[in-house]
């Protein structure tokens, strides 16, 4: 018996010992993560996982092999490659690589609005020219949508009337919400578009354009927002009307905001009750 | 020993092996009524897929449900209280009387974050909560607007909320690689909204501890590095008001941290990479570090075999509510994710002690996560004491400051408190990162012309403030500049009273204020309405007297200041303080706000000029005492102009009677109060 109780407490050890070989075998990115940069071998986890311990102890034989991850159709991987690489100052080499496969029609739809995804994050002034031309013909909505994101991101003149014209334009009304959102980060937007936005078919597109014209505090929005706050059928941009109108602070508003604390949208009375307590 | 024994004991082996980490067919301790809850709710969703970051500040992917199951045991029932088909949830949390679910929810794909609250008592079959014209059923209220993203939301003591937001105009992460995720909270009603911590951070996991104070993990930048921290924060406080507890690595992260019925202090500890956000569950010991605890399971991102649990929550007897994943084979982690193997979360009770576990829902098709246990309100109505906000039932709407000032304070020369208020970025754009971090308007009275409370002569005050601001207090001296300053943002609830002693000081003569001056006197009124406070814009308030007296012909103006003399490298140099804009401020502002470097003829530095003005520091700053300042405050016995300045004798530009450029006390203290309210360069409302 006592044989026994012996056998089996060392095939017990053995299989945790067996156990923990495979474990060791299996640990996460042990070595150079460099190594691990290939897209070919690796999927976006590991990718993702090598770039981060990058990030904290950075090696240059990664800039290359992170360039070609700046259109990964995994748009995490792309977006912490772009970031790794802006943080390096690698900006020249980065935006070109990723503009030509922005441009590229042979690529998948997810590597060119990853392309433009990371062409927003490298935050460069030379992603500017691409990004519109993106935006105003690329026939995938996906990539239209990121080049928008990706101008406003770029916080730099030159977007606005690109991003005005698609909000204006754009037959896919994520398109055209992604606008109205990139207007508001565009130093030489012009708040005219947004207000035409305002009267969209699509309640995101309109309530996206409420929200951009209070975060940039357009005075000769006011009137506008009212009447959506009044009459929009949509309770989301009603409420979305109100707050913007509490953000802009003009004081014509106030009368407006009191009425909408009584109104039938639930969530625009809450939206609007919090905005006139901006006037008290 | 022959080879079907060999193989029979090594079964037995891994058998034995598998029951001492395994599963129970036992009813999950949920269920008893020790554990005082009656059902849990959580949150399902699609299968996470390659998280291979916390910090990769992704979305999870669209569709997800928010759902009760009651009794929280395999076979309880389902109720599905919100359903999204392309929105998603991203945290939840239970009030203290069981009553009310409060969470962050989008709608669609393409829309913002917001925290909504829900009634358990109005729920009926769970319909209803999210309605198509975009409103919101009767059980459900929205907390918060605008284009943010409110997620993580934690009740704190009084009903309010704290959560988690990224704003589109928010500060940008010290890393920058995007908006930094602060800290906010918010009344039960919506109202005052504000931010909580502090610096350019991301925060984690807040929780709530029964002392009413807010511990989460802070992922920021210290000395230079990129560092996590553990933090304490006073949710009662503003942005400041925050101890770090502990710096940790980047394994075993904790995530969540909470006290259990014994007062120990656990999270769920996950590595920052490569885990889904899961790990195990972990203690902190006596040195403030966390230490895994559960057999079988390890911190950090090495293979874990026997699975992962995150968002654990204790339910006494060592015992923890956790979502948990187990990959036949694998790891759950990013490599078995890259290989097809993706884990499949569901809610179980798990034993810290032992790792034995009851599961109590899965569904294979789905991750549930979040899930918190709602009480039952029987038990609550008998043992819980549910906070009561301080306010109800109060007519004044202030808050009261009262103290005694130490004798290290009276002896720099304090003889009066004053107030700053601090402007939010709404209300002065961009002021927070231009003109140093602690920029606001000072608080006045109801007349809106007292800025200054009086110290006692025994060194006791009594002030009324505003309530549900962010304050700052400063001692101050004779002639208005600061002598010691409140490091903290404090703030507190309508008739809410704060008291400290020997403020400022370790001397522990503050003992008795009861019997002090100021006790016995009316509080001095500071609690003016917002627009009486007095702000300041560089603009506006300071360049007009710079453009009369400064920036004139021979002195300050660009022409004259670059021949007044030549540095190291041979280039005219001067103070040049005209109005022309200078990048995102003028020329003027940053020629006395940013440090003056001379470089030799290599380019390399070889003096370094400290700024001719210190955002909330007059006393140290040139400008001021260039100028000098006279007497303002309790000037009987005091020096007629501040013994801080360069020269008692001549004062600056009065020396220079030649160019007409004058300055009048007026305009002396109104540049000295510019400097101490954080030298801001935008006022209340203006533009960026």
């Amino acid at each position: 018996m006592m044989f026994f109780r012996a056998r089996f407490l060392v095939m017990t050890l053995l299989a945790i010992i067996l156990c923990s070989f495979r474990v060791s075998a299996q640990d996460v990115l042990n070595g150079d993560p460099v190594n691990f940069l290939d897209q070919d071998r690796y999927g976006p986890g590991t990718l993702i996982a090598a770039m981060e311990i990058l990030a904290s102890d950075y090696s240059t034989e990664a800039t290359e092999p992170l360039r070609a991850l700046l259109a990964h159709p995994d748009e995490d991987v792309a977006r912490m490659a772009a970031w790794l690489l802006r943080s390096r100052g690698d900006y020249a080499n980065s935006v070109s690589a990723a503009a030509e496969q922005l441009a590229n029609q042979d690529n998948s739809i997810e590597v060119r609005s990853n392309a433009a995804l990371s062409l927003g994050v490298l935050r460069s002034a030379a992603g500017m020219a691409p990004l519109i031309t993106a935006l105003n013909g690329d026939p995938a909505y996906l990539v239209r949508l990121r080049a928008a994101e990706a101008i406003g991101k770029l916080h730099r003149i030159g977007g606005a009337q690109a991003l005005s014209s698609a909000l204006a334009g754009d037959e896919s009304h994520s398109v055209r919400t992604a606008c109205a959102r990139a207007l508001a980060s565009a130093p030489d937007v012009d708040p005219s578009s947004l207000l035409l936005a305002l009267s969209d078919s699509e309640s995101g597109v309109r309530r996206e354009s409420a929200w951009s014209l209070g975060r940039i505090k357009a005075l000769d929005a006011v009137g506008n927002l009212v009447g959506v706050l009044q009459n929009d059928p949509d309770c989301q941009v009603r409420s979305a009307a109100a707050w913007a109108l509490g953000e802009i602070g003009d004081p014509i508003a106030k009368q407006a905001l009191d009425a909408a604390k009584n109104g039938s949208c639930a969530v625009a009375a809450q939206a609007a009750a919090i905005a006139a307590m901006k006037f008290h | 020993m022959n080879r079907e024994q060999t193989i029979k004991s090594f079964i037995m082996a891994i058998l034995t092996a598998m029951l001492v980490v395994g599963c129970s067919d036992d009813p999950p301790p949920g269920l008893t009524p020790s554990f005082g809850f009656s059902s849990i709710a959580f949150v399902q969703r699609a299968h996470e897929r390659n998280a291979g970051s916390l910090l990769n500040l992704s979305s999870p992917s669209p569709g997800a449900s928010l759902l009760l199951l009651e009794p929280a045991a395999p076979g309880g029932k389902l109720t599905r209280l919100v359903d999204l088909a392309d929105g998603s949830i991203d945290g939840l949390d239970v009030s203290p009387d069981g009553k009310t679910l409060v969470f962050g929810v989008r709608i669609g794909m393409y829309d913002r974050y917001h925290i909504v609250e829900m009634d358990l008592d109005k729920i009926g079959d769970g319909s209803g909560c999210l309605q198509d014209d975009g409103d919101l059923g009767d059980q459900c209220r929205r907390l918060t607007f605008g284009p943010f993203d409110d997620t993580n939301p934690h009740y704190l003591p009084g009903g309010s909320i704290a959560f988690t937001r990224v704003s589109p105009d928010g500060p940008v992460d010290f890393q920058g690689r995007g908006r930094s995720k602060v800290l906010m909270a918010v009344q039960a009603d919506g109202s005052d909204i504000r931010r909580l911590d502090y610096g350019p951070g991301h925060v984690f996991g807040p929780r709530m501890f029964p002392d009413g104070s807010l511990n989460l993990v802070n992922w920021t930048k210290k000395h230079g590095k990129a560092t996590f921290m553990t933090m304490s924060i006073d949710p009662t406080q503003y942005h400041g008001a925050s101890i770090i507890t502990s710096e940790i690595g980047q394994q075993g992260l904790p995530l969540g941290i909470s006290r259990d019925e014994l007062n120990r202090t656990f999270a769920s500890c996950v590595a920052p990479v490569g885990t889904f956000s899961a790990g195990t569950i972990c203690q902190q010991n006596q040195d403030g570090v966390f230490k895994g605890v559960v057999p079988g399971l390890p911190t950090g991102a090495s293979c874990s075999p026997e699975g992962r649990v995150k968002d654990a929550i204790p339910i006494g007897e060592n015992k923890f509510l956790v979502s948990y994943a187990k990959v036949e084979g694998g790891c759950v982690g990013v490599l078995d994710d890259d290989k097809g193997m993706t884990p499949d979360f569901g809610i179980a009770v798990l034993d810290a002690r032992t790792a034995k576990r009851w599961p109590v829902y899965n569904n294979p098709d789905y991750d549930e996560v979040q899930a918190v246990a709602i009480m039952a309100h029987e038990l609550l109505d008998r043992d819980v004491d549910f906070p009561q906000r301080p306010e109800l039932g109060c007519d004044r709407n202030t808050m009261r400051i009262e103290g005694l000032v130490g004798k290290e304070a009276i002896s720099n020369g304090a003889v009066g408190i004053r107030v700053l208020q601090g402007l939010s970025a709404a209300l002065a754009p961009f002021a927070m990162t231009l003109g140093g971090s602690d920029v606001g308007a000072f608080c006045a009275g109801q007349d809106g012309t007292e800025t200054v409370a009086p110290i006692m002569a025994d060194g006791s005050f009594s002030v009324n403030l505003p309530s549900h601001v962010p304050l700052q207090i400063e001692l101050i001296d004779n002639y208005g500049a600061s002598v010691m300053r409140d490091p903290i943002w404090r703030g507190g609830p309508q008739c809410s009273e704060r008291r400290c002693s020997a403020c400022h000081s370790n001397d522990g003569s503050g003992a008795g204020f009861d019997n002090s001056l100021a006790a016995r006197a009316e509080p001095f009124d500071l609690a003016g309405q917002l627009e009486q406070q007095r702000d300041f814009d560089f603009r506006r308030d300071i360049q007009p007297i710079l453009s009369r007296s400064c920036a004139v012909s021979g002195c300050h103006d660009a022409e004259t200041a670059s021949g007044i003399y030549v540095d190291l490298s041979g280039n005219p140099r001067g103070l040049d303080l005209h109005d022309e804009p200078s990048g995102i401020t003028s020329v003027a502002y940053s020629n006395l706000l940013f440090v003056d470097s001379i470089r030799d003829s290599h380019g390399r530095v070889v003096q370094t000029m400290r700024p001719y003005v210190v955002p909330g520091r007059a006393r140290d700053s040139r400008l001021i005492q260039k100028l000098g300042v006279p007497c303002r405050y309790s000037c009987n016995g005091a020096p007629t102009w501040a013994p801080w300045g360069f020269d008692q004798e001549h004062h600056h530009p009065d020396d220079k009677a030649e160019f007409h450029g004058e300055l009048t006390d007026e305009e002396r203290w109104l540049l000295l109060d510019w400097v101490e309210a954080g030298a801001p360069f935008h006022g209340r409302g203006a533009k960026p």
